[in-house]
């Protein structure tokens, strides 16, 4: 296990060297670490998936993927508490001198909150719309790097959080009973608004 | 500190909304819900695909500009996603509010235009329905008799035809009391009216639409359509033409769209006097949910307090709020109540029926934008022998807009009342 650590510290130190070299990547990296950028971007790309169809058919696929998204993002935090509950991990800059580039969050480290969240939008999205899904991955990326990058996550909690979303999305869409119930409040909904004019009684 | 923490929630707040408001701006651009575009609708798509931008690029630079938002703890991750989920849902009601008063405006000024002036049909009421009547009955098959739904949308363009009504000629517009998109394949909703009322007026009036030029509109483009071997039996129409008929759509077989070209409050409104809620299954579906909310909502707050969860009078309820809609879900479907698309499906066997259109006299089946767009892919089967054109100036719905487009729709109609012969369409 300790050489499992020493390895992740080693990655994070290449990783976090980086920064205080070039202000501009610097300034990059802050806006793709900020608690706001990426997650607020990963939500209206959701909105704009469930507007994207191309008939009333996709419309409901889309929709289906939104509630998805949401119940795997409810899940991913609930095993989130899990991990956090029974994994105390002290932040980079705790223990080490680092380039710190943020501020000092004071929650625990492990897994990533962040990445954990932004990777649970690109896997359920992804599961449901193989080829929109890719649109997910570049903001989950550059934040989950940006936050090794500033010094506020190992590169190992990035990798956990990605993990514990990828189980989440996975456990969403393989359990359909979970969403079921939602998708079809959803899709009665889209229903009742969009044929209203045609359902005259 | 707190302070700052509730002004940031508010600019949060204010950030989704904008963004929100815009991607639904020029989604709606897009997918042509021209019912929720704030400015332009189908005249100005562009408007609103700037709009929708204009307002993305200032959401993200207003909110990004303020270092508060950038690299500062301010608000959590929870807050944040309801921060987003209010501000998507307020973007969709405003939305909803600012497309509706901009198309009430459009109407408003709009109000004295086609119908009024010279041209003023003479309004009949029956029991049955209400007839207008305009110009000289003329010539045998000079004439026009309109079949048209209830609503502002064909009473728009019902106006816009009697106002340019050509000298030479008479019409008749009839429009019956019941709404249509009811009754089954045998009789088809309001035949019976219509006909109670062409003999009403032959009778008193010495009108003759034997050999007249017929025209369904809307959903009576359907149920003309339907009743054709009937109408060829009793009036020998000279023409037949189906405006606008409702279509299903090929992929999800729905029939009809109402985003493309209603308002939300056309929709709302047409959704309160339908009164989905009043059905049998909608009540019984409500009987099931409550004592389910009940006990889900008091379970889930007794948690939240025995926990001290956060606002725990107001999660609590929302989480039982949630688990009651999930559970009942499953309660419904062994009741055979949910899972179902019977209504849809109901519509889609009514709609198909009248795409199959065999008989002697010459029918032009009038298929305007977005009706083509969904009988694109439909099976060969349910077209039948039907020729469709398309008018692609000519648009469908419950309103159409300015720039014309009623105006040209009623000039494309008496074009085609006007051209001598059987029409031909290969």
């Amino acid at each position: 296990m300790h050489w499992l650590l020493n390895l992740d510290y080693t990655f994070f130190t290449w990783i976090n060297g980086l920064a205080g070299k070039n202000s501009l990547l610097d300034s990059a990296m802050q806006a793709f670490c900020n608690d706001h950028l990426v997650p607020f971007t990963l939500g209206f790309l959701v909105l704009v998936m469930a507007l994207r169809g191309r008939d009333r058919r996709g419309d409901r696929d889309n929709l289906a993927a939104a509630v998805r998204i949401f119940m795997a993002i409810a899940v991913s935090s609930a095993l989130l508490q899990l991990a956090v509950t029974l994994i105390h991990r002290p932040r980079p800059f705790v223990d080490h001198h680092v380039n710190l580039l943020f501020y000092r969050p004071t929650d625990w480290s492990f897994p990533s909150n962040p990445a954990t969240a932004s990777f649970t939008f690109f896997f359920s999205a992804w599961f449901s719309d193989r080829r929109f899904g890719w649109w997910f991955l570049p903001p989950a990326l550059l934040m989950s790097f940006a936050r090794v990058f500033c010094g506020v996550h190992y590169p190992g909690d990035v990798l956990a959080g990605a993990l514990l979303a990828a189980a989440s999305a996975w456990i969403v869409h393989r359990f359909d009973f979970l969403s079921r119930p939602f998708v079809a409040l959803v899709n009665g909904a889209e229903s009742l608004l969009r044929s209203s004019m045609s359902m005259r009684r | 500190m707190q302070e700052i923490f509730y002004e940031d929630v508010f600019e949060t707040f204010l950030f989704c909304f904008l963004v929100a408001l815009g991607i639904i701006q020029i989604a709606a651009a897009r997918r042509g819900w021209h019912g929720l575009s704030i400015y332009g609708g189908r005249i100005r798509a562009n408007v609103n695909n700037a709009l929708g931008a204009a307002l993305i690029i200032f959401g993200y630079a207003w909110y990004f500009s303020d270092p508060l938002h950038r690299n500062v703890r301010n608000i959590e991750a929870l807050m944040s996603l309801v921060c987003l989920a209010l501000g998507v849902v307020a973007a969709a009601v405003a939305t909803a509010l600012l497309a509706s008063l901009a198309e009430w405006l459009r109407r408003f000024a709009r109000s004295g235009g086609a119908g009024s002036g010279k041209r003023d049909p003479e309004t009949i009421e029956f029991p049955e329905g209400k007839a207008m009547l305009s110009g000289t009955w003329g010539e045998k098959g000079r004439n026009l008799v309109v079949f048209a739904e209830p609503g502002k949308g064909s009473e728009a363009l019902l106006r816009a035809l009697h106002a340019s009504l050509p000298t030479a000629g008479g019409m008749l517009s009839l429009l019956p009391r019941s709404g249509m998109g009811e009754g089954d394949a045998e009789e088809w909703p309001g035949e019976g009216e219509m006909t109670r009322m062409l003999s009403r007026l032959q009778r008193e009036r010495g009108l003759d639409a034997g050999g007249e030029n017929f025209l369904g509109l809307g959903w009576c483009a359907n149920a003309a359509l339907r009743a054709r071997p009937r109408l060829e039996e009793a009036y020998g129409p000279r023409k037949l033409l189906a405006v606008a008929p409702v279509v299903p759509a090929a992929e999800g077989g729905f029939a009809g769209d109402a985003m493309l070209s209603n308002t939300p409050l056309d929709i709302l409104s047409s959704l309160v006097r339908n009164r989905p809620w009043d059905s049998r299954a909608a009540r019984r579906a409500i009987a099931v949910w409550a004592p389910v909310f009940i006990a889900c909502a008091t379970l889930a707050t007794v948690v939240t307090v025995a926990f001290g969860v956060r606002w725990k009078f107001i999660s609590g309820p929302a989480a039982g709020l949630l688990l009651s809609l999930w559970v009942t879900y499953f309660l419904l479907a062994r009741k055979g109540l949910a899972g179902g698309a019977g209504g849809e499906a109901l519509m889609v066997s009514r709609a198909r029926m009248p795409l199959t259109t065999e008989g002697s006299p010459p029918t032009l089946v009038i298929l305007t934008w977005e009706d083509a767009i969904s009988s694109a892919g439909l099976p060969g089967s349910l077209h039948g022998t039907m020729k469709p054109e398309l008018w692609r100036e000519a648009l469908r719905g419950k309103f159409l807009l300015g720039g014309g487009t009623t105006r040209r729709l009623a000039d494309l109609i008496w074009d085609e009342v006007r051209a001598g012969g059987a029409i031909e369409r290969g």
